[in-house]
């Protein structure tokens, strides 16, 4: 009974024929399922008025988990990026003469902004704020984020003195002004109406918007839960598009990039998964399924009492007992997250012990470990004899997971090789093929390896889905440029 | 749009899409001997080139799928052309001679983003069996020779709960199972094949015709493979890698029992049964060196071990001739040393020829040929024929016939590409693949008498 | 008196040697023993690192040598015969600092003799002799002298400082007493077939078959490696290798056909591994011919090609297709620039506008000249899958109008007719690059002549002038700006048509451990690979 109710489901979410091939839910899922994700969002939530009453459930549903699988691979995207930005320009920022870069000061202090590293953020971005002969834009630029730097110590007074006499009229820093707000907390400074003036300045004077705009923008629609607007300022934006470009001399020219860009989309996408969830909630047909999305989706946002709420429904629920232990091994990550430890680890290590395990079981028991940064030890010698002796690739999910979960330990050797082993070979850097999150997790460790080139050989087969990643690229290309060592060899054959 | 179209060919929109009557010859042909189902002759446009292949009649089968059938299922319509006259001798290697065959066809529609390779006839030639890669997917397919669907294997040790993962984790993964190397019952209703059940371990299933489930024969998390079925009784010969080694093992399909043939060393690859189901022959080696070896009495493998060939040369592939008196093989014996040259070699199954030096290398009966470990070379029913693979650049590994007794080759003219995986069915039909548009495709050819 | 300093540094020498012999175990407690096979598609064509230019025998030297310093798995560059360096500070002058426990691989029957300064000096004398035939010698041409300081100190003086320098001095030293002939190094010379070295692995024989049989070196610097003994078969035919492989006749194959890989992944007892060498395929086309020196006649050719068909169907969609001079995985891919797209109809314009037209009999004529060129193919190159892909590029240029006449030639005679009499129009080939992706000697219009890289005689005075500052600059910045200029050049200029990177696999069984490959010279972590004792066979 229970598993009927689950395939009515699958039915109607997947399977085409029920309701014809053209039938929008089935192509999403279709277009999900080969991981192009924002044109299956696209296209779902343009479809979404034309869809019937009976089936917007279900539309729902597959839109919140289109958007919150988009969501979780944007993350995982932004902290990758974050860190590369930083490896990258500490190097260039080493960098001593007239050929060293002047907007490498810039970047670097906001990437250390962005990752919680206010003091040095902060004398990197003054540092720059007091190089000669800096357009007004980029000194206004600098001076924003040396205000946000204050103002997240509580500093209000210096925040206000970096804040102050800039050039308020220029519709970029304005954008950028309202997202610093935004980001310090100061609703009371109206940043939605200052992000929605500058949008208007922007409309009169003409030129297009450049990408570091529309995400000062995003951001600040993020904040205020405006998550379908937010999503659609980006609809027409090339995403691989530089922030700034500077000829350090003619043939010295570097590119430099946003890195908030992807944190923005990850939290325009989680909002709009959430959303969308919520509303399919109100189809009883479908509500336990639906909050096994919810659980999860509420977790990434921060949300713990909903997803503890969430999830024990699905729990509570008659749906099949393999997908209760997965949601029931969530909610010991939200334990976990309320400071109950002890607790978590032992129902993990219960479930753990189920005859015969599933090993997809497993595999969710580390990813959600890996996902509050537990430590497993137990689990990880279970999966790790599991797959040494497992078949096949239904153990494939299980080795990624074991990959995620070394990765989260830093012990990036171990992870290479696990997650090596889940990947589909013949299509080793397909994302029809390798979930892209996957993929980037894998990248990361062939980074820290020092396998720089396999690391930019997945990037640059996903940059041809994803074009935001280019920034991940160009990061990696410039490390690897400065780190290689060889001794210049070639060879014809 | 054919004269005959028959109604009884469900799914056999093969080459029909693509294929107009050409002329009157076919509707003849029919009207001659409608009962058995003749095909008309017929211009094949290959898909996308724009180049028209000749068609003339095309073999069709009615049998139903396991059933043998004792109906002419060849009329040749097309004349040999004037010219396809005397062979020359292999080693002048002239040109201008060449074989017409007396039809060729693709045995399915023409198509892209899939590979097909290595065909199996069944051992009364009313089926077809070929392998398909889709990616890294890889099949078999059954059909008869029209091109009509008649099974496809492609084995899942468990499809549990697909319908499921794929809606609580769409995408995450996909079991790619991996199936060949088919071999056939004598009777031609059941098979045995290698599939790793998508659980990454190859083992040997065996399966009937229009049969759902297949029964698993071996399990061991060593390679089982290359299996053999005795033309004349109910076992299997296949090469396993549980000695470490690889080695060939005999298994009883009635009893289930297991025997290990050989041992040794070096790996035994490829055996296979003769005519007569009473000896084994097989390569024996190690790298770039093998030898072509006999089992002359399965009882006693070990002291019936024979060396047919015992060189430096490497030994590839031995097939038996259908009379079973001789054995040709590949080897990359050369006068210039080449290590990537290859012969084709033909030795008396008996044992009786030379196993090295000049009297086994005046047993080249062609020289610079592609070899080929799964299929081919394809021995002709007279025993007197083979047709191979030339290694000819110009004409990118165009098909050859030699009549073994002469050591002279012809060329075929198929003005097909890249050919390889030559078999030949009991009665006379060659089955190969070729490249056409980039990607593999089964070609049917019949050959004069 | 400096007699028996001599002496008794020698005794020292021999004495170190000795202990190390005691000590050279590796101390991180992993199990010594095993054998390792390997299965090449080929044989080597010689054994020392001058004379070899293919990368079977590449692989093997990896083996068998070492150089002044290496690379380790971190990019790091780490002493090995030197065990210390120092730069001066215009970075012109290297002193080297030698390790005086090595000791070369003895001969049988000998003691074995100890490494020295000499065989520094004798390697790069011999490496830069006018008359050893090596492609060595380009790439130390930026050395302006070498000097032997004692009898473990080495001096180099650079012609001028460049980046990256000190990698370069991983080039393998051989030993003074190897060579019969002391001056230069051909093929003729014994030591090809039988060389020794310093490295992990000695030489053990080579037998009937034709294997390579190497023994663990007891007395290496680095430690003795663990595997006992590492065999490399040469196989003449690929789907015998693969199914060696299979059934357990051999554990390892370096580079996996790319229609194997379906096969090797369903079987879990192997494992897959990726290595990224920085390689790629292209048509090169030579300017000297009239036709192809007009750039529009040469983008056709690129627009008249499907490349992603062709990588689908002749490698099972193993790889990427590339816009430029570089692999996807290298740092200098430009990735603003994109691949030309499979466009006939554009093809056919461009062809047109370069003046060309159709004739009767379908092709391509200019003043009444059929638009015919010749494609070579080198034979050792020679496989299915390079068959498939000229076939199907003398089809795709049929469409266009364009008659392409292919001619397979043996290697050397293929090598001649491409670097030094440039008696072709077209030729099928690949470049591997090591990390550096050094397409300097590809395209400068310096290096057009007998035996240089140039072979299509390219030339551009932009290139040459990019080419030129950077390998002036000591910026990487720079040089990283340099090379996305020259990507977009060329991808827009055609000298070839860049088809793709394929992946190369290495595909091994499980019980071979911490199995870490250098993507292009392959072994050079091999001496820390290990069996557990129960997989030791």
């Amino acid at each position: 009974m229970n598993r009927t109710i689950v395939f009515l489901t699958i039915l109607m979410v997947a399977a085409a024929p029920v309701f014809g091939a053209d039938d929008s839910v089935a192509k999403a899922m279709k277009l999900y399922e080969k991981r192009h994700y924002a044109e299956a969002a696209t296209m779902l939530r343009a479809e979404l008025p034309s869809i019937e009453h009976a089936r917007q459930g279900t539309a729902r549903l597959t839109l919140g988990m289109i958007y919150l699988k988009n969501a979780e691979l944007h993350r995982k995207l932004y902290l990758e990026a974050l860190s590369l930005h930083q490896d990258y320009l500490k190097k260039l920022a080493a960098e001593q003469g007239k050929s060293r870069s002047r907007f490498v000061d810039l970047y670097l202090g906001e990437a250390l902004l962005a990752s919680g590293k206010g003091e040095p953020a902060l004398s990197y971005l003054q540092k720059f704020a007091s190089t000669e002969g800096l357009e007004p834009r980029a000194k206004a630029m600098a001076q924003v984020s040396i205000g946000l730097c204050f103002a997240l110590k509580g500093d209000m007074q210096k925040a206000d003195e970096a804040w102050a006499g800039l050039p308020g009229a220029d519709p970029e820093v304005k954008a950028a002004l309202a997202a610093a707000y935004s980001k310090a907390g100061l609703k009371d400074r109206k940043p939605l109406q200052l992000a929605n003036e500058s949008l208007e300045v922007l409309k009169k004077s003409g030129p297009g918007a450049s990408l570091r705009y529309l995400t000062n923008v995003a951001s600040v629609y993020a904040a205020e839960g405006l998550a379908d607007k937010g999503i659609d300022l980006f609809k027409r934006a090339d995403l691989k598009a530089y922030s700034y470009k500077e000829a350090v001399s003619k043939a010295k020219i570097i590119t430099f990039y946003d890195a908030f860009l992807l944190d923005d989309l990850a939290q325009l996408y989680l909002m709009a998964g959430i959303a969308s969830l919520e509303k399919a909630l109100e189809d009883g047909k479908i509500r336990d399924t639906v909050n096994f999305y919810l659980g999860e989706a509420y977790a990434q946002s921060g949300a713990v009492d909903q997803s503890v709420k969430s999830t024990a429904a699905f729990i509570a629920s008659s749906m099949p007992q393999q997908y209760r232990d997965k949601a029931a091994a969530r909610q010991a990550a939200n334990n976990y997250r309320k400071g109950r430890q002890f607790d978590a680890i032992g129902v993990w290590d219960e479930l753990s012990k189920k005859q015969p395990l599933d090993p997809e079981l497993l595999a969710e028991i580390l990813i959600v470990c890996s996902g509050v940064r537990a430590d497993c030890p137990k689990l990880a010698a279970k999966a790790a004899a599991s797959v040494e002796a497992g078949e096949g690739r239904r153990f494939s999910l299980l080795n990624i997971a074991l990959g995620r979960y070394y990765s989260a330990k830093k012990d990036f050797a171990k992870a290479a090789s696990y997650l090596e082993t889940g990947r589909d070979k013949s299509n080793k850097n397909k994302i029809e093929f390798n979930d892209p999150e996957m993929l980037v997790n894998l990248a990361e460790a062939y980074y820290r390896t020092k396998k720089f080139s396999e690391a930019l050989e997945i990037y640059f087969e996903m940059s041809k889905q994803f074009p935001e990643v280019r920034q991940l690229q160009e990061a990696l290309q410039g490390i690897y440029a400065m780190e290689h060592k060889s001794a210049g060899d070639v060879k014809i054959y | 749009m054919r004269s005959n179209s028959p109604a009884n060919r469900p799914g056999n929109i093969g080459t029909r899409s693509r294929t107009c009557e050409k002329r009157g010859a076919g509707s003849l042909n029919v009207k001659k001997n409608r009962a058995l189902r003749f095909a008309a002759l017929t211009a094949v446009l290959i898909a996308g080139t724009g180049i028209a292949e000749e068609m003339k009649s095309v073999p069709t089968s009615g049998a139903k799928p396991g059933e043998s059938r004792d109906e002419k299922k060849f009329e040749t319509v097309a004349p040999m052309l004037p010219g396809a006259a005397e062979p020359v001798s292999a080693q002048t290697g002239t040109e201008k001679q060449q074989v017409e065959p007396l039809s060729l066809r693709p045995l399915t529609k023409i198509e892209k983003e899939r590979n097909d390779s290595n065909p199996q006839w069944s051992p009364l030639g009313t089926l077809i069996a070929f392998e398909r890669s889709i990616g890294d997917k890889k099949e078999i397919r059954i059909m008869t020779a029209d091109g009509t669907e008649v099974q496809t294997v492609y084995f899942q040790l468990s499809e549990d709960g697909a319908a499921d993962t794929k809606f609580f984790f769409p995408g995450v993964y996909e079991e790619v199972s991996y199936n060949a190397g088919i071999t056939w019952s004598p009777g031609g209703d059941r098979f045995v094949f290698m599939s790793n059940g998508g659980e990454g371990n190859y083992d040997l299933y065996q399966q009937e015709i229009g049969g759902k489930g297949a029964a698993r024969l071996t399990e061991h998390k060593e390679k089982d493979g290359q299996a053999h079925w005795s033309p004349a009784g109910n076992s299997i010969v296949f090469v396993s890698g549980r000695t470490g080694n690889g080695d060939v093992y005999l298994l009883n399909l009635a009893t289930r029992a297991l025997t290990r043939l050989t041992q040794g060393g070096k790996a035994y690859l490829y055996p296979r049964w003769s005519p007569d189901g009473k000896r084994i022959v097989m390569m024996h080696g190690s790298n770039e060196n093998h030898h072509i070896e006999m089992i002359t009495d399965p009882a006693r493998p070990g002291e019936s071990l024979k060396r047919l060939t015992a060189w430096a040369s490497d030994d590839l592939r031995p097939v038996w001739s259908p009379d079973g008196r001789k054995i040709a093989f590949y080897s990359n014996y050369n006068t210039t040393g080449d290590p990537k040259a290859w012969s084709l070699i033909v030795v008396a199954a008996d044992g009786s020829d030379p196993a090295e030096g000049e009297g086994l290398a005046a047993k080249v009966v062609a020289s610079d040929v592609i070899p080929d470990v799964e299929s081919g070379p394809a021995w002709l029913p007279d025993s007197k024929r083979i047709v191979y693979v030339k290694d000819d650049r110009v004409e990118y590994n165009p098909l050859y016939v030699v009549d073994v007794s002469q050591k002279t080759s012809l060329p075929i003219k198929t003005d097909t590409k890249m050919n390889h995986d030559v078999t030949c069915s009991a009665d006379g039909v060659v089955a190969f693949r070729a490249l056409v548009n980039q990607w593999d495709q089964i070609f049917l050819m019949r050959l004069k008498n | 008196m400096k007699r028996t300093l001599t002496v008794l540094l020698t005794l020292a020498v021999v004495f170190s040697a000795a202990l190390l012999a005691e000590a050279g175990r590796k101390q991180d407690n992993r199990p010594d023993g095993g054998t390792l096979s390997y299965g090449e598609y080929g044989r080597p064509a010689t054994l020392d690192p001058i004379t070899s230019n293919e990368m079977i025998s590449l692989r093997l030297t990896e083996l068998l040598f070492n150089g002044l310093v290496g690379i380790n798995e971190k990019q790091e560059i780490v002493p090995e015969l030197a065990q210390r360096w120092d730069r001066s500070s215009d970075g012109r002058v290297y002193t080297f600092y030698l390790r005086k426990d090595v000791t070369w691989h003895p001969r049988e029957g000998e003691e074995p003799k100890p490494f020295s300064a000499d065989d520094v000096m004798f390697t790069y004398k011999i490496m830069m002799h006018p008359r050893t035939i090596t492609p060595l010698k380009v790439r130390y041409e930026f050395i302006d002298k070498a000097e032997k300081i004692d009898d473990y100190t080495v001096r180099f003086t650079l012609k001028r400082p460049i980046l990256n320098a000190l990698a370069k001095f991983s080039f393998k030293v051989i030993p003074k007493h190897g060579p019969v002939n002391p001056q230069f190094l051909t093929r003729d010379d014994a030591f090809v077939q039988n060389p020794i070295g310093t490295g992990p692995y000695m030489l053990k024989n080579v037998t009937a078959e034709r294997e390579i049989v190497l023994t663990a070196n007891d007395n290496y610097f680095k430690g003795r490696p663990h595997v006992d003994q590492i065999v490399a078969k040469p196989f003449a035919d690929q789907n015998i290798m693969t199914q060696a492989l299979m059934f357990n006749a051999i554990d390892m194959i370096v580079l996996v056909n790319p229609r194997d890989i379906p096969e090797i992944q369903g079987d879990k007892r192997f494992i897959l591994q990726p290595y990224n060498a920085l390689s790629y395929s292209f048509f090169g086309y030579n300017c000297r011919n009239p036709l192809l020196a007009d750039k529009r006649v040469r983008q056709a050719f690129t627009y008249a090609v499907n490349r992603q068909e062709m990588l689908d169907s002749f490698f099972n969609s193993q790889g990427t297709i590339i816009s430029g001079p570089f692999a996807p995985g290298s740092w200098a891919y430009n990735l603003d620039v994109l691949p030309i797209p499979f466009e006939p109809q554009k093809a056919i314009a461009l062809l047109q506008e370069a003046g060309f037209s159709r004739g009767a009999d379908g092709f391509m004529q200019k003043d009444g000249k059929k638009l015919t060129l010749s494609l070579k193919v080198p034979i050792e190159k020679e496989s299915e899958a390079v068959k498939r892909v000229v076939l199907a590029f003398k089809n795709y240029l049929k469409n266009v109008g364009v008659d392409i006449k292919v001619e397979f030639k043996e290697w050397q005679a293929w090598k001649e007719d491409v670097f030094l009499e440039h008696d072709f129009d077209v030729i099928f080939a690949s470049w591997v690059f090591d990390d550096s992706a050094d397409i300097s000697s590809l395209f400068h219009s310096g290096e057009i002549g007998p035996w240089k890289n140039n072979f299509g005689g390219y030339s551009n005075p932009e290139v040459d002038g990019l080419i030129n500052e950077s390998k002036l600059t000591l910026d990487h910045e720079k040089r990283r700006t340099i090379n996305r200029k020259l990507h977009a050049i060329l991808a827009d200029e055609n000298p070839y048509t860049f088809l793709w990177t394929l992946t190369n696999y290495a595909a091994f069984q499980k019980k071979v451990r911490r199995v870490a490959i250098h993507p292009y010279k392959f072994f050079s972590y091999a001496d820390e690979w290990f069996m557990e004792g129960k997989d030791q066979k």
